[in-house]
This record gives structure tokens, C-alpha cells and sequence, in this order.
């Protein structure tokens, strides 16, 4: 080794120190436990222990999973609830950044920030609870408003049709404050020489929005979208588990709280840890294949 | 993301087992006295887990800051070590899900404590991997006459509940059966109120005083705004003993008339009250929010006064109806018998009064400790040379649950109700009273609790409303068969495929239920559709199993 890079090395050294709590933690709760894979393989019995003399039962976990019941409406729920999530949690907060970027009142501007950001430090067992009393259809202040109108109220988590609607307008509620401020934060990256020299060459606020502003964020953008395509099926356990009842389940059941039920409530850890797993499978495989499309067709390089 | 922590956290915490096991008999290491509670010549280190009570854990809080005893070192703990030369140390406490996450960590890695209590669930996986004594033996040797009379009170079925090819391999710690029967409460003010002055002699009695209950103004404040009764979303804790009126039982398994094991829920009974239960709904009788209710917050409509009919549990007297006595001091609760729907008398379901099992490691070379351990506790809140008033209820509520097991005799509340009673009627004197009954006086009588007098007491003699009683009444018609009752035919671990199914087939119940007392299913088609997806979603196999099991 050179001496410049052991110079460098050196230099570089309590960075590489700063990084370990965090690789040591990944091992630990990440790497390590990917050992409990072996579960999905075996018909577990924990008295026996995870070393133990467990019987093997090759892909039977997985064949029963198929046979339970309501397993596709389930997964058509997660499915669906979770695209919109994921939709929304990129359009709604870009729009919500490029529409407060454009205020210039920095009061107004830092307040609104704070407010819509608030809802993200929320657990969702109080937020739901807050959820289930505003969204009551006889006393709820939503409703109020609604018989004000003079239509029929609704009865927003009791009813199958709206609860799916419910759990993302809420979820979205709660996290898109969260990701203005991020939004926000790659918009003031941008050069603000580039507006000023477009103001010169004539271009209006919209057409400083549509060819400066988005294009400076689109790096971000296309980054939290590929992370978020590994979530289709996370519908979100704290919140669904929180808002769910038993009239909702056709519609509200998701892949989570469904295994939650099976492998931890009815303690089927086998048939619990061959769902996990496939799950995870079928994250990697979406996360990969976002990331080459954004690879190939935005020019997106993360290495 | 928490939970799948969570679960890597289980996963992670799970390690191998000792694979070798003594298997010799245990009896040649005890050293110690004759009899049931035989003193241990050396002292005798037991390793227990022990499982707070939330409730019994504020308890233990306020006990500390007046006596300076821990969960570690109390008077249980040192009556233990005093009387049987026992040592106990816990090496886990806790409550929650927490404490279930920790100790299924333990389970895993095979870091068992020397006795410990288990579910059957657990019970079952510890005896297939042979990781606990068979306490056949041990148990006709060492259960004193105590222990055995006061388990025979919950039933034959809760010694067959663990047996296993006609061996124990742990002891039941009962609770009461009883406590799981589903009392008629009705505030008698609001009977007066609206002209109704007997018990509802039919169930058509009773549900036209629910009627009377919605559109007569019971609280007098000129609003349409009160319900039949309170209902949670919790459908059978307050609706079993409503089902119970015709003879149905929808989270019960029943036997039918050719003597096979099935479930309440899919049978036909079930189809004319549910369909009472929809029509009360769509009139307005029902808070059309029960979906989104739960048990605690459906309290509210008890509380503030919109409804005047409660049917659950005789302790809901304090978390349900002494808030609306203290908002209401005219409210006066009663309990009623249920009138029949049918021609013939009602009868009842009732769960196994079973807390948990009571296990010794095999590695633990002392498995008669369990046994008289378990002497010793009841020894000391129920026998002859018990002191209830140190072990069951000195200076903060149960103490008893202070101690290294929970578990209390199934006529807990039968017996002190009954000295109230006698010494009310002047059969006894107040000085006669001892233990729980002597506790049980000094809450009912002198304090004057409002839930403990309804409960065990007697009631306001104000009301000119006749047929109602306090909970123990029933209690004691329970205990002398005046009320009939069935234990569940389901008890104990689940079968093979209740395991995988059980959970799903249970939520399928609850949601046609929902849906239908709502209005969004019929209980004609509906029901047949929701029977036939019931079935073939793995509900006639566990039928066969629970049969195979339990049938004759």
C-alpha cells in the first residue's frame, strides 16, 4: 500500500468508525436472523428449539398457505391498497413541495411546513383513535360537515366500499408532510441562478415549475418511488391492524395483519415465516426491477 | 417494520436445546418432611416466570410504597421460604405482549425455569418434546385434600382438559367457570320510569321493554336519543346470553340432537334471534356505530346514559356500570333471570375455568414441589391454617396475585356472597366472617362500594320494580343448578387444523354476524351461503377432529 492511501486511509478512518454501530446493527437484526428463513421449511415446534430436532417438510408451508382460507381476496386488498399508497405518497407531496415553494410569506410558509409534518411523529394507535372519533358518522366533525351539506353521512370505517378509501386518504394524511420536507429540501438544492437566467429568457412561473424545478428533483423522485415499489406488499400493519373490524374484513384484510393472525395469534410460525419470506422475494424482485427501468430509461445510477 | 423486528427478534432469540434428559424417578432426591406441605430439610432453589396482571401490578406498586415488599420479596415469597424451605426466584417477569415475546425467546432456546405455568398450546408442544414430568404419581401422592376439592369445583373437565392417554403432565389452576355466565342488568329506575314493573317474564317481555327503553324517553330528557341495550363490537361478549334466550350459541360447540359435537354458530337457532338482533338494528335500537365500538369504548353509552340494558360479566358492574352510577346517582342497576324463548327453561354456555397449567422441567430433579407449592398457596388463602388476610387482601387489592401463581377457587365469590347473606338475615355474626368472605363484607358493607353491593350485597330497597338481584343470587343458582349451564364442548389445545383454520373460520362468524344484525346480510340465504363457506373453508374437518376427540 502506497503511503498516500495509507495517508487517506488514516484520514478516512473515523469515518469508517462512525459507519460500524450501524453495519454491526444491520448484522445483527438483518443479516442474523435470516437464519430463521429455515423456519418456512420446517413444520416448527419451539419447544424444540430453532437448532432442534425440527421435522423438515420441504414446500408444504408454502402449499398450505395457498389453501387458506380467503388468501386471494387478501392479497388483492394489499395489492390495491398498497399501489395507491404508493402513487399517492409521490404525487401528493410534490405537488404539495412545488405549491409551497412558490409561497414567498416565510411564516406562512415554515407553519404550514410544521403543521402537515406534525401527524408523521403520531403512533397509529392514537392516531387512529383520533381517526375513529373524527370519522364518526353521528358525531364525527367530518360528517358534521357533510350532513351540513345536506347529503346522507358516511360511515367511513364501518362500511367496505370507503374503507379502503379511508386507510389511504388517512396514511397519506399522516406521512405526506414528511415527504414535502424532503421534496422541499431537493428543491432548494436547485441553483438559483437557473431561475434567474430563464426569468431573463422570458419563461413564466409554470414554465420554470415544468422545466427547472421538476427536472432538479427528479434524482429524488425517481429514488424514494423505486424504494417504495418494494412496499406492494406492505399495506402498513400499525395502521390497518388499528382501523380494522370485523365488517371490513372483504375489503381491509391485508397480507399482514393476516399473517399476524396466522403465525403470531394462531401461532403457525412455519406457514408465517413461508409468507415472510415470499414476501420479501417478491419486494426484491420489484425493487430490482424498478431500479433497472430507472436504470435504462431515466438514466437513474445509485453505483 | 416494528413487527418485523419484532419477529427477527424471536427468530434471533431462538437457539438449540440439551438434548439429554434424566429420566430416573424423581421421589428418590426429596429430602424433607412427611405430608402435604412437608418442609425441605435443604432449601430447595425453584426457578419460577412469573406473569403480572396489569391490574394486579398498580396494586403491587401502591403495596411497595407501603410495606417496602417487591414482586421478588414478598410475604408469598417468604411464606415459601419459611414454611416450606423453598426458595423462589423469577427469571421472568413482566406483562403484555412483551413478556409472551420474551418468554416464547426462552421456550426456544430451551431455557426452561424449574416450574412454571404454560397454555395448552405450550403444554402440548412441551410434552411431545418430553421436556416436562409426567406428574401422574406425583400428583395422587402429594395433592392435598385442599387442592383436589378445589379443583373437582371447576368440573370434570378440567382435569380431563390435561390429561393425556390417562397421564398429567401438569396441574390445572382454575378459576371460576362461573365467571364467564352472562348476567341480564337492567337499571330498575328506567323499568319505573316506563311503567314496567315485573322481570320480563318472555323473551317478548324483554324485548318490548327494550322497546319501551328506546321510544318511552327513559331519561326523561325529551330526546330521542337512548338504545335498547349496549353493544360492542365484541359481538359475544354481550350477546351470548341473549342467544342463549332461544337456545342458540354462536361461539359455543354444542351437542345436536344425534349426539355429535358442532358448532352453535352455523346451526338453525341461530337464525330467528339474529334476525330480531337486525330488525332492532334498523329501527334504531342498536348504536349504529357498534362496528367501529369496542368493549371498552362501548362503555360510554352505559356511562352517559343511553342505554339501560347491559348483558356481560358480573364484574362489568365496576368497569361499566359504577361510572354510570357515579354520573347518574338515580341509575340502579339490577340483575334479572333470562326469560326463555322457547317452551322449555334456558341453558346456559359456559367457558372451562382453567387460568393455566402448572409444569415442572425435567431437568428440575424436585417435580413434587409443584404440587406442594400449589398446596401451599391454597393452604394460605383457603385452608384451615391459611391466613387470607396477609396472602388475599391486606392494605392493597390482590395480594393474592402477588404470589408465583393465579389462579383462585372457583367459588371465590360463591362463598363470601353467602356469608354476606347469612349475616344480613342475622344466621351469622360479622365476627364469624373469615378470609375472602371477611374481605368481601368489609368492600360490600362497610365501605358501601356500589359495584360490590350489587354485585354481592344487597340492592337499594327503594325500587318497587320486583324480580331483580344482586350477581350472587345467580352465582348461587348457578352452583345448585338452578340455572343450567354447559361447559363448552371445546376446551384444551386446539386440534390440527383448528390450528391453521380456527382463527379464519372464527372472523368468518363475526363478520356474517356484523353484517347481519347491520342489515347487510339476510338471515335467510346469507346465513346458508355463510354456512356452506364455513364448512368448505375448513370447518367440517375441525368438525370431525373436535368429534374424534371429545365425542362418546
Amino acid at each position: 500500500m502506497s503511503s498516500k492511501r495509507l495517508k487517506q486511509a488514516k484520514k478516512n478512518l473515523p469515518l469508517h468508525l462512525m459507519l460500524l454501530p450501524g453495519v454491526v446493527l444491520m448484522l445483527v437484526f438483518a443479516y442474523v436472523p435470516m437464519y430463521g428463513i429455515v423456519i418456512a421449511f420446517q413444520q416448527f415446534v419451539p419447544a424444540k428449539g430453532l437448532f432442534g430436532n425440527q421435522t423438515w417438510v420441504g414446500l408444504d408451508n408454502f402449499r398450505i398457505v395457498f389453501t387458506y382460507p380467503k388468501i386471494w381476496q387478501v392479497l388483492r386488498n394489499t395489492v390495491w391498497i398498497s399501489i395507491w399508497k404508493i402513487v399517492l405518497s409521490v404525487v401528493v407531496p410534490v405537488v404539495f413541495a412545488l405549491l409551497l415553494n412558490e409561497i414567498r410569506l416565510k411564516v406562512f410558509k415554515r407553519s404550514v411546513q410544521t403543521i402537515i409534518y406534525f401527524p408523521y411523529f403520531l403512533s397509529w394507535v392514537v392516531f387512529a383513535g383520533i381517526l375513529i372519533d373524527v370519522l364518526s358518522p353521528g358525531t364525527g366533525i367530518v360528517n358534521t360537515f357533510i350532513k351540513s351539506l345536506g347529503l346522507d353521512p358516511i360511515y367511513f370505517l364501518g362500511n367496505e366500499n370507503w374503507f379502503p378509501t379511508t386507510v389511504i386518504t388517512t396514511d397519506i394524511l399522516k406521512t405526506f408532510g414528511f415527504n414535502t420536507v424532503i421534496y422541499l429540501a431537493a428543491i432548494s438544492g436547485i441553483h438559483p441562478e437557473l431561475y434567474d437566467v430563464s426569468a431573463v429568457d422570458g419563461a413564466n412561473r409554470w414554465q420554470q415549475v415544468i422545466h427547472i424545478t421538476l427536472p432538479g428533483i427528479k434524482i429524488i423522485v425517481i429514488l424514494l418511488t423505486v424504494l417504495g415499489m418494494g412496499n406492494i406488499l406492505n399495506a402498513g400493519f400499525d395502521q390497518v391492524w388499528n382501523l380494522l373490524n370485523n365488517n371490513v374484513l372483504s375489503t381491509g384484510e391485508i397480507l399482514d395483519t393476516y399473517v399476524y393472525r396466522q403465525g403470531i395469534l394462531a401461532r403457525l410460525y412455519g406457514q408465517g415465516a413461508a409468507i415472510a419470506l415470499m414476501k420479501s422475494v417478491v419486494s426484491l424482485g420489484f425493487i430490482g426491477s424498478s431500479y433497472v427501468i430507472a436504470y435504462k430509461y431515466l438514466n437513474y445510477r445509485l453505483f | 417494520m416494528k413487527r418485523v423486528l419484532t419477529i427477527s427478534m424471536v427468530f434471533l432469540l431462538i437457539g438449540s436445546l440439551v438434548a439429554c434428559r434424566k429420566d430416573e424417578d424423581p421421589r428418590d432426591n426429596i429430602d424433607a418432611e412427611e405430608g402435604y406441605l412437608g418442609k425441605y430439610v435443604d432449601t430447595l432453589n425453584v426457578e419460577m416466570i412469573k406473569y403480572i396482571d396489569p391490574t394486579a401490578s398498580s396494586n403491587l406498586a401502591r403495596l411497595t410504597s407501603i410495606t417496602g415488599e417487591t414482586l421478588e420479596d414478598n410475604r408469598w415469597i417468604r411464606g415459601f421460604k419459611n414454611d416450606l424451605n423453598i426458595q423462589i426466584t423469577y427469571s421472568l417477569t413482566g406483562s403484555g405482549d412483551t413478556f409472551l415475546t420474551q418468554w416464547s425467546g426462552k421456550m426456544a432456546t430451551g431455557d426452561l425455569p424449574d416450574v412454571f405455568q404454560v397454555g395448552y398450546a405450550d403444554y402440548k408442544e412441551l410434552l411431545e418434546a418430553d421436556l416436562i414430568w409426567d406428574l401422574t404419581d406425583v400428583f395422587d401422592e402429594y395433592a392435598s385434600p385442599l387442592l383436589q376439592s378445589i379443583i373437582a369445583e371447576g368440573g370434570d373437565e378440567v382435569m380431563d382438559s390435561v390429561t393425556v392417554d390417562g397421564k398429567i403432565y401438569g396441574v390445572p389452576q382454575v378459576v371460576s367457570q362461573y365467571d364467564s355466565y352472562k348476567y341480564l342488568w337492567i337499571r330498575r329506575d328506567w323499568m319505573e320510569q316506563v311503567g314496567v314493573y315485573d322481570a320480563p317474564q318472555t323473551a317478548d317481555d324483554l324485548i318490548e321493554l327494550m322497546r319501551l327503553f328506546v321510544e318511552e324517553d327513559p331519561d326523561q330528557n325529551g330526546q330521542d336519543d337512548t338504545y335498547a341495550f349496549s353493544l360492542s363490537n365484541d359481538l359475544w361478549h354481550n350477546l351470548e346470553g341473549f342467544f342463549a334466550m332461544y337456545g342458540a350459541y354462536p361461539d359455543s360447540w354444542v351437542l345436536d340432537n344425534d349426539g355429535d359435537i358442532v358448532l352453535g354458530a352455523i346451526q338453525d337457532s341461530i337464525k330467528e334471534p339474529l334476525q330480531v338482533l337486525q330488525t332492532m338494528y334498523h329501527d334504531g335500537w342498536i348504536n349504529p356505530e357498534f362496528i367501529t365500538l369496542d368493549y371498552s369504548k362501548s362503555k360510554a353509552d352505559i356511562a352517559n346514559g343511553k342505554a339501560g340494558i347491559f348483558m356481560g360479566a358480573h364484574y362489568n358492574a365496576s368497569d361499566f356500570l359504577l361510572p354510570s352510577k357515579n354520573n347518574d346517582p338515580e341509575a340502579d342497576w339490577a340483575v334479572f333471570p333470562w326469560p326463555s324463548a322457547t317452551d322449555s327453561t334456558v341453558v346456559h354456555q359456559l367457558e372451562l375455568g382453567v387460568n393455566s397449567i402448572l409444569v415442572a422441567n425435567k431437568d428440575f430433579p424436585n417435580p413434587e414441589a409443584a404440587v406442594k407449592m400449589l398446596n401451599y398457596y391454597y393452604e394460605m388463602l383457603y385452608g384451615e391454617t391459611g391466613d387470607y388476610d396477609t396472602f388475599g387482601n391486606d392494605q392493597v387489592d390482590l395480594i393474592w396475585a402477588m404470589g408465583p401463581f393465579f389462579s383462585y377457587r372457583p367459588t371465590i365469590n360463591l362463598v363470601p356472597y353467602q356469608d354476606i347473606q347469612k349475616v344480613l338475615n342475622g344466621e351469622m355474626n360479622v365476627a364469624d366472617l373469615q378470609g375472602a368472605s371477611l374481605d368481601y363484607y368489609e368492600s360490600t358493607i362497610i365501605e358501601q362500594k356500589y359495584d360490590w353491593k350489587i354485585m354481592f350485597g344487597e340492592l337499594p330497597d327503594n325500587s318497587v320494580v320486583s324480580g331483580g338481584q344482586t350477581a350472587g343470587y345467580y352465582l348461587e343458582q348457578l352452583a345448585n343448578g338452578e340455572i343450567e349451564y354447559f361447559i363448552n364442548r371445546f376446551y384444551g389445545e386446539p386440534t390440527e387444523s383448528m390450528a391453521i383454520v380456527g382463527q379464519q373460520l372464527g372472523l368468518m362468524s363475526l363478520e356474517y354476524f356484523t353484517k347481519a344484525i347491520s342489515g347487510q346480510r339476510n338471515t335467510t340465504t346469507d346465513f346458508d351461503d355463510f354456512v356452506q363457506s364455513w364448512l368448505e373453508n375448513g370447518g367440517t374437518v375441525m368438525t370431525e377432529e373436535i368429534n374424534e376427540k371429545f365425542g362418546d
